[in-house]
């Protein structure tokens, strides 16, 4: 197995409005992340990205996303929860990829001003990842009031948010270490 | 199939029934075991 390689595990900020808290959970997430050992990571601002909205899908790709999706053995989404789904934006850039995502696992991270944590968007988003290829993992990180989970600035109020990343991220690199052993050795 | 970075020989790991132009084909996804870069394959439908 090709473990001598680190795992890559961009994160994607899936939102891109003025104000959105979405930006400290990303950083938060990319921040746990960027402790662990042999990974390498990139926060993916979807905003930065150049994909116009007169079409869609792979024939509107953007070479940064497409390349950071091939080189991805898991990636993590932080997603707002809007109406009870998400960004429409988000969607259309995970649209544009298709064979960069397959048999890799994909760990969702809910925002929500209100107590659920994105638990809706969170339902909403799986049937499309693994329409798009991608693994779910079965640990969520849920940011519910998360006005009161960051102060203004980015900076954490609540501390168990620490254990929690710590949960899921440790889950989804197990997922990534054995999806990327299945891809690369495991023959269909 | 070869892959195109470093000549190693892929592995085949996945086939999904994709829709293009009306019709269907088999999108078959190869993986580099050495350098990680995926290929994708069209190959006739069901």
């Amino acid at each position: 197995m090709s473990q001598t390689r680190p795992l890559s595990i961009p994160v994607i900020l899936g939102t891109t409005r003025k104000g959105r808290m979405s930006s400290h959970a990303a950083q938060f997430m990319w921040d746990e992340l960027r402790k662990r050992d042999g990974i390498v990571t990139e926060l993916i601002d979807i905003r930065t990205l150049n994909l116009v909205v007169d079409d869609a899908g792979e024939a509107i790709k953007d070479p940064r996303f497409s390349e950071a999706m091939e080189r991805a053995d898991a990636v993590i989404i932080v997603t707002p929860e809007y109406n009870h789904g998400s960004p429409g934006l988000l969607k259309h850039v995970l649209d544009s990829c298709h064979k960069e995502y397959i048999h890799k696992p994909a760990g969702i991270v809910g925002v929500s001003a209100g107590p659920f944590g994105g638990s809706r968007v969170i339902e909403n988003l799986l049937p499309i990842l693994r329409e798009l290829g991608l693994v779910s993992i079965f640990w969520d990180v849920n940011f519910g009031n998360v006005y009161k989970a960051f102060d203004p600035s980015g900076q954490l109020l609540d501390e168990a948010y620490i254990r929690r990343a710590a949960k899921f991220i440790g889950e989804l690199i197990w997922m990534a270490k054995v999806l990327r052993y299945g891809r690369e050795q495991v023959t269909l | 199939m070869r892959c195109p970075e470093c000549g190693t020989l892929m592995n085949k790991h996945a086939e999904k029934p994709v829709m293009v132009t009306g019709d269907e084909i088999i999108l078959a996804i190869h993986c580099c075991p050495k350098c990680g870069k995926v290929e994708s394959e069209e190959l006739s439908g069901i």
